[in-house]
């Protein structure tokens, strides 16, 4: 395999695999506040920050593969 | 009357900006995918570059920002004023419930922590401004937005980080000491059996560093990521521009704006968090004791 392909091929791969986790995590993190703030419509002011900060810590793994294949496409 | 006049204006600032942002990158052909910022001129061995103008620009709204409103501070509070002390209001409160009531700490990090959180703010929404994309000078764009360059994030979180560290360690070097080793476990043994326990816990205490210099990488890392992903969305988007009306690349613009909006937040609150987190790790021991 030549060097381009096989680095074409690695930010994709990274990329892909690497937005999957996150994606479930914050499907459950919304599902899961959602719920509460149905539940108890109140405390829906104090959930709501928190979500977003659960959901960005969560969604770091994503980051780290956007910038692995970020790096393999435009530093290396 | 005069508000419904100063809403129509403002609404269509917001939707001359929104044209202007999407149709700029496709009239300029030079501007390319790049991870770093650019230099600009060499100052007395420093190179100057394109990141750190847009930086000091935003450091200039903000003064100018802060002054205005220091200037109208009044009893009976105006819009701005208000709004200026309900996200003053909100951090505050994050603060003294993480760090448990604890007013000298507060004090101490509150002005920080806001300060990056209005830079990060400000500075995310960068890219918006008219005109600000085409200015070049020797080819070479003036202004990038200041948290796609990767020092920037870098710095911000640095400083968060190890003045909490460095607090701690002023405070109580000791305890702080025995906090990453774990040492004293050993002079708790009062069983052969009971020496795996503490070689465990000695290895949990290790790690604990690595969690730390963790903490470093992901923060600056999800900040950088984010924003660089929705410049490149942009831009990629804004290809497409001439083909569709102008219509595709405006959803992209809102979004990566928004997202932008979304990081400086967390960014906030996770420097608040991880700040206290550090700063309670002496506290939690005296109680235990």
């Amino acid at each position: 395999m030549e060097l381009e392909a096989a680095r074409l091929l690695a930010a994709g791969i990274c990329m892909g695999l690497g937005a999957v986790g996150p994606g479930i995590g914050e499907g459950i993190i919304a599902g899961k506040a959602l719920e509460a703030m149905g539940r108890n419509p109140e405390v829906s002011d104090k959930i709501f920050p928190n979500m977003i900060i659960a959901m960005a810590i969560c969604e770091s793994t994503a980051i780290y593969s956007l910038v692995l294949s970020l790096i393999i496409l435009f530093v290396i | 009357m005069k508000k419904k006049h100063i809403l129509y204006i403002g609404l269509l600032l917001i939707a001359l900006t929104t044209v202007y942002s999407v149709i700029t990158p496709t009239t300029e052909t030079s501007k390319e995918i790049k991870l770093s910022s650019d230099i600009l001129f060499n100052f007395l061995g420093l190179n100057i570059t394109n990141s750190m103008m847009a930086t000091w620009a935003t450091m200039a709204i903000i003064l100018i920002f802060a002054g205005f409103i220091r200037i109208s501070l009044s009893l009976k509070p105006t819009k701005l004023q208000l709004i200026v002390e309900l996200i003053i209001d909100f951090f505050h409160q994050k603060m003294s419930i993480a760090t448990l009531n604890s007013k000298r700490e507060t004090s101490v990090f509150l002005p920080i922590v806001l300060t990056v959180f209005l830079l990060f703010l400000i500075g995310n929404q960068f890219s918006l401004l008219p005109i600000v994309n085409n200015l070049t000078y020797n080819g070479v764009p003036l202004f990038r937005t200041p948290s796609a360059d990767f020092s920037l994030t870098i710095a911000a979180t640095l400083l968060i980080i190890v003045l909490a560290h460095l607090m701690t360690v002023i405070r109580r070097p000791g305890r702080y000491l025995l906090n990453y080793t774990k040492l004293d476990e050993i002079f708790k043994i009062r069983s052969i059996k009971e020496t795996p326990k503490i070689f465990l816990e000695i290895f949990l205490a290790i790690t604990e560093i690595i969690g730390e210099l963790a903490k470093i990488v992901s923060m600056s890392a999800r900040l950088f990521g984010n924003v660089v992903a929705g410049e490149l969305m942009v831009l990629v988007m804004g290809g497409l521009a001439i083909f569709t009306f102008y219509l595709i690349p405006i959803p992209f613009v809102f979004l990566g704006s928004f997202a932008g909006l979304i990081q400086a937040f967390v960014f906030g609150l996770l420097g608040v968090q991880y700040a206290a987190l550090t700063l309670n790790s002496i506290k939690g021991n005296e109680k235990s004791n």
